[in-house]
């Protein structure tokens, strides 16, 4: 990536053209920032997620309960897709 | 589609009724953050150098440089402080960095930063100097209805009948704030040592610049993360100050005068503590209420946010026993309500997140 976006940015670009689960797009944003770990950053994104959704960029389309496989056990996961207005976002904001 | 269990389906309902209450949790502090917030606002104005008006021989221009030093070190101490504090705390000084040197992002925030800087703090350091500091927490209301209006011109936001109910009555709850007898008398024949036209003008220049600012900072902040970029906004904005509105006041009252008023604001221990305190609360409420947002929806943080007005009464009325006006209470509940009518979502439990 050739700017140096900040990770809502990022995590926000990483649905263009894909619907993709929090545990997945997530790992990819934290590690490539050597954050991959923290659990605090793994809330932080979740986090980001839930605002994206609240102001249209995002849709959740699907839900589900984690197994404990990804960032807890009994913790609701959701799945994304990228709005018209996020996708006006990336265009207009982070090109 | 997943197909869930009766057993997923609690457990997603039970960490959704947890994320509202914490999103009502974090709205009821910005409220009560908020409204203690105009205390130390109010307390600046005892104090010297304000207090004295900069020792100016005519005191309005005393007043009115005063409230020019006090935006401006209200922007400093935010700056200062959300950036080292807040983006400090929760570690998002990288995120800091990526959004200062991001242009796009930064242009949204630094226009932003301009509405609710020199326009809208600026604006209130004059309607709290030259009226009062419950005067001036209650007009603040106001930004609402500008904010709606912009928000339908620009992005051709559409109104529900409820948004337009709600427009009605914060305007109707606006107009007995301003009390139009007592205002009209005020401009009219303004009193000789506190010019309350200038109070008026702050509140105007307030409300506009607040409602307009949400409207320019919205698009950064729904790609960036709040605890980084509410310190730059803050920040730039003090940088603004340094390069373009101190320059312009050295030009207006001269250099003499402006090297003293600068000396007497940065060797005022007291007026520095309690612009610190000022920064902390109010601070404190742009990060908490972005916390909200997501946990329980934009339109149900800022019907919350709001109560900020009869905390600050309230607040105001205890720690520095300024009276509570009729006029100014009855506008604000009436106002008040109305913000409830026009942001209120209908009550899912679920919250945005």
């Amino acid at each position: 990536m050739a700017k140096d976006l900040p990770l809502k940015s990022r995590l926000l670009m990483s649905f263009e053209g894909k619907d993709l689960w929090d545990y997945e797009a997530i790992p990819p944003i934290l590690e490539a920032d050597g954050k991959g770990d923290s659990d605090y950053w793994k809330l932080t994104a979740r986090f980001w997620l839930a605002e994206l959704a609240l102001n249209g960029l995002l849709e959740v389309v699907d839900e589900d309960v984690d197994n404990g496989m990804h960032f807890g056990a009994n913790k609701s996961m959701s799945k994304y897709h990228l709005t018209e207005y996020g996708l006006q976002a990336i265009d207009s904001m982070l090109r | 589609m997943t197909e869930l269990t009766a057993e997923k389906k609690a457990i997603i309902s039970k960490e959704k009724k947890a994320r509202v209450k914490w999103g009502f949790i974090w709205a009821i502090l910005t409220a009560v953050m908020w409204g203690i917030g105009y205390v130390p606002l109010q307390t600046i104005w005892y104090i010297e150098p304000l207090s004295s008006g900069y020792g100016f021989e005519d005191p309005n221009t005393g007043y009115l440089v005063g409230s020019y030093l006090d935006a401006f070190v209200q922007a400093m101490m935010f700056g200062l402080i959300l950036t080292v504090v807040w983006a400090g705390a929760t570690g998002k000084y990288r995120e800091w960095k990526r959004v200062i040197t991001n242009r796009k992002i930064l242009k949204w925030l630094f226009l932003g930063a301009l509405c609710g800087g020199p326009m809208a703090i600026f604006g209130t350091a004059l309607a709290t100097g030259y009226i009062g500091a419950t005067f001036a927490a209650s007009v603040s209301l106001l930004s609402c209805v500008v904010g709606a209006l912009v928000g339908r011109m620009f992005n051709h936001e559409k109104f529900s009948m409820k948004a337009i109910i709600g427009i009605i009555v914060i305007v109707v709850g606006g107009v007995v704030i301003l009390d139009p007898a007592v205002m009209i008398e005020d401009i009219m024949h303004p009193s000789g040592d506190g010019n309350t036209v200038l109070g008026y003008l702050g509140a105007l220049m307030s409300v506009i610049g607040w409602g307009v600012e949400g409207n320019l900072s919205v698009r950064a902040l729904n790609i960036t993360d709040a605890d980084a970029s509410l310190p730059v906004r803050f920040f730039i904005e003090f940088v603004f100050w340094c390069i373009f509105m101190l320059p312009l006041l050295l030009c207006i009252v001269g250099p003499d005068k402006f090297f003293d008023c600068m000396s007497q604001t940065f060797t005022s221990g007291p007026f520095l503590f309690w612009m610190a305190m000022a920064a902390l609360s109010l601070g404190f409420c742009y990060a908490a209420q972005y916390k909200a947002f997501p946990l329980i929806g934009v339109g149900r943080t800022l019907s919350l946010c709001n109560l900020y007005v009869p905390v600050s009464m309230i607040a105001l009325y205890v720690f520095l026993g300024v009276p509570l006006s009729i006029m100014l209470v009855i506008g604000s509940i009436i106002a008040i309500a109305g913000t409830f009518i026009m942001y209120w979502e209908k009550g899912s439990d679920d919250g945005g997140a």
